[in-house]
């Protein structure tokens, strides 16, 4: 188990780097919004430029910082990673996220990357994928924030057993 | 007799602590929604009516109006 302090110092990491996440995939969502509303090559490749560099700057570092410092906090405490219900579904959450999250930058980066000669026509599959992504990940960040705040009751087997064995002990 | 009682009701409350809960309704709401989530995008990916692949951007004929 994590001293007090130490226990406070992972906390504040996990907090700042989960807020800040949430932060950027909003401003993410905004660039992915006028993305899909603009028409204007130039632009558009301005715009994609912009949510790549804070798709792989600040989301993709923060994601993966505010996932590994959750981990750190769960283990470093009697919480744990897997004995309550709540820290179990908010771990799968966040780790398909980041995954995805991988998985569909490409396509901001492509469309930065485009000639400007190229006609813009043809992408809105592209862009509406992203818009979809953006939305769910807000949806996905605001139900971790409710699940750490509430940490609604429900302790999984092997919660109940460790809790079983060091009330035995 | 007492003892015998005693030992009884300890073996039972053991038997209750290793006994798991029942898994509170939330969590079964957040599964099926996951399930169906996971679903709704296999079935998507499949039948080709979801978004694009990942990372592949239509071609120059594709992107013809």
């Amino acid at each position: 188990m994590m001293s007090p302090s130490l226990r406070k110092l992972s906390l504040t990491i996990h907090v700042t780097t989960s807020v800040a996440w949430i932060g950027a995939v909003a401003a993410f969502l905004a660039l992915a919004v006028v993305g899909v509303r603009t028409l204007e090559g130039a632009r558009v490749r301005e715009i994609y430029g912009a949510m790549d560099l804070v798709g792989w700057a600040l989301i993709v570092p923060l994601a993966i910082a505010s996932t590994a410092s959750g981990i750190v906090q769960s283990l470093g405490t009697p919480w744990g990673l897997v004995r309550h219900y709540w820290l179990l579904i908010k771990l799968i959450m966040t780790v398909g996220s980041v995954g995805l999250l991988v998985l569909h930058m490409q396509p901001t980066g492509m469309i930065a990357a485009m000639e400007p000669g190229h006609a813009m026509t043809g992408l809105e599959s592209v862009q509406d994928q992203l818009l979809f992504d953006a939305a769910a990940a807000i949806v996905v960040l605001l139900v971790a924030t409710v699940l750490s705040i509430y940490k609604p009751k429900g302790m999984t087997g092997y919660g109940h057993r460790k809790a079983a064995e060091n009330a035995a002990s | 007799m007492g003892q015998a009682r005693e030992m009884a009701n300890e073996t039972d409350l053991s038997a209750r602590a290793r006994q798991k809960p029942p898994t509170p309704g939330w969590v079964k709401l957040f599964a099926a929604i996951g399930i169906l989530l996971v679903l709704v995008v296999v079935v998507l990916h499949l039948t080709g009516n979801g978004f694009m692949n990942h990372g592949a951007l239509p071609t120059a004929t594709e992107r013809q109006p």
